[in-house]
């Protein structure tokens, strides 16, 4: 199936992940590089809902980030311009842990007075910011942008945080400790509290971040062949935890 | 029987919080409590839809509301499950009678000690963002006074999830509904580390987070992210 042909909404992402991954694994010998999947990401996510411009920007703090991979027309520079300004509706939606919609920049009420002139004055006025996070782990932000003021239909919407999951799936993936694709990590995380406490209580017994927490119960439960949501279940129960160097 | 006199109560507090910068999922959990003590319920839980159109949970008046949520999520049906798709009310279901409605969720809620239940919609416009759910251990009937009583329960829960200041931006929901499920997933990871710091249960750290959040009048997700942020 080309990836220009694939309909997010028919599946919810599952299609887009399976093929991302399956290209990725087709290089056995190169190191997986998320990169290529975000791109393809972007590229996919403009395509199919008619957007001028998809980037993924990663941030490991407020002040510190980098555009990973963008799909359209690159001299908007949306991104580079909220972090040179130190202002916009990327940088809110990824300090407030929600989407920041903005369908007509000219009616933003003054939130961004820098960017919203500079933006305009490059033929942007549609911008639509998705953190990328999963809970407090905080990755990046996923930024479509229109040149026309115009709203994203509930569809579009759908399909938009479905591409910011898959985007988020992809970096969690790319974490050193991480290189199992895991199939039921999606279920294990919509449905199970227990794999956050778990996380949660990892950062304490192995004393890493949470994006790593996450990883390395990947890891052990690839390894012992069990789901995520079984081996987050007997850590929160206090019958086993993780240590370090396990399943490296 | 609705308790009118702790019915003023909750409305007093509701009209308290929401004037403040209020944390959504600490005022819902504060919700489903006064909800329980008002309806004379024994447990209370709010679930809300994400993108996907699954439910998420969201808020409870004690660990048996939560659970009894669970049980629904996973078995994928249950009263708030049809009070979503139907986007109308279920009252007055007898568990007893429920097993060829609910063959899983019957027998799991009455091996949980509980009777009947009830589901109220969470209402948008045309759309059903939630529901609202009563849990008793008895067979708690509501009259139609008191199902338009608990049903205004539900719209606050629904004005509060709408905190924002123009609500006729179409974009609000998903803003507020997308931030709300994302510091539910905070509160999880930060009752996780705290109850491992602490040696306490999950349970317990969650309380110890309401505690602080109210002492140092802050707001739970924050009090949470700032346990994570000492890691």
């Amino acid at each position: 199936m080309g990836i220009a042909d694939y309909r997010v909404t028919d599946d919810h992402g599952d299609g887009l992940r399976e093929h991302t991954r399956a290209v990725l694994a087709s290089e056995p010998n190169v190191v997986p590089d998320v990169a290529i999947g975000l791109h393809r990401l972007c590229r996919a996510a403009a395509l199919e809902l008619g957007l001028d411009q998809v980037s993924v920007t990663v941030m490991t703090g407020p002040g510190a980030s980098v555009v990973v991979a963008s799909f359209g027309l690159p001299e908007f520079g949306v991104d580079e311009l909220q972090f040179d300004l130190g202002e916009g509706p990327g940088l809110d939606a990824y300090a407030a842990g929600r989407p920041v919609l903005v369908p007509d920049l000219r009616a933003s009420d003054g939130r961004w007075p820098g960017f919203s002139e500079a933006a305009t004055q490059r033929d942007v006025l549609g911008i639509f910011s998705f953190p990328l996070q999963l809970g407090a782990v905080r990755l990046g932000v996923l930024t479509c942008v229109r040149r026309a003021a115009e709203q994203l239909e509930q569809r579009e919407l759908t399909s938009c945080l479905i591409f910011s999951e898959v985007a988020t799936e992809l970096l969690l993936d790319s974490s050193p400790t991480g290189a199992h694709p895991d199939p039921d990590l999606r279920a294990a995380l919509l449905a199970r509290n227990e794999v956050y406490q778990a996380q949660g209580m990892l950062t304490v017994d192995l004393g890493v971040t949470l994006e790593e927490a996450l990883a390395r119960m990947r890891a052990a439960a690839f390894s012992e062949g069990v789901t995520l949501q079984q081996l987050a279940a007997e850590i929160v129960a206090g019958r086993r935890t993780l240590h370090q160097g396990d399943d490296l | 029987m609705i308790s009118t006199e702790r019915l003023a109560d909750l409305f007093v507090e509701v009209a308290d919080t929401l004037v403040a910068d209020f944390d959504l999922v600490d005022f819902l959990v504060t919700l489903c409590e006064h909800a329980n003590l008002v309806s004379s319920a024994d447990a209370v839980g709010i679930v809300l839809t994400d993108h996907r159109g699954q439910l998420r949970f969201m808020a409870s008046s004690n660990e048996s509301g939560r659970d009894l949520e669970l049980f629904q999520l996973q078995s994928e049906e249950g009263p708030c499950l049809d009070c979503v798709r139907t986007k109308e009310p279920v009252v007055n279901a007898d568990l007893a009678q429920a097993s060829n409605l609910w063959p899983q969720f019957a027998p799991l809620a009455i091996g949980a000690g509980f009777q009947s239940v009830h589901a109220f919609p969470m209402r948008l416009r045309d759309e059903v963002i939630g529901a609202l759910n009563l849990f008793s251990t008895h067979q708690m009937r509501l009259d139609s006074q008191e199902v338009r009583v608990v049903q205004s329960l539900a719209d606050v829960a629904t004005i509060a999830i709408l905190q924002e200041r123009s609500i006729a931006r179409a974009e609000a929901l998903t803003e507020q509904l997308q931030g709300a499920l994302n510091s539910r997933i905070v509160i999880e990871q930060a009752k996780g580390a705290l109850a491992r710091m602490e040696g306490i249960s999950v349970d317990q750290a969650f309380e110890v987070l309401r505690r602080r959040a109210r002492s140092q009048r802050e707001r739970l997700v924050d009090v949470a992210s700032a346990v994570l942020a000492t890691e």
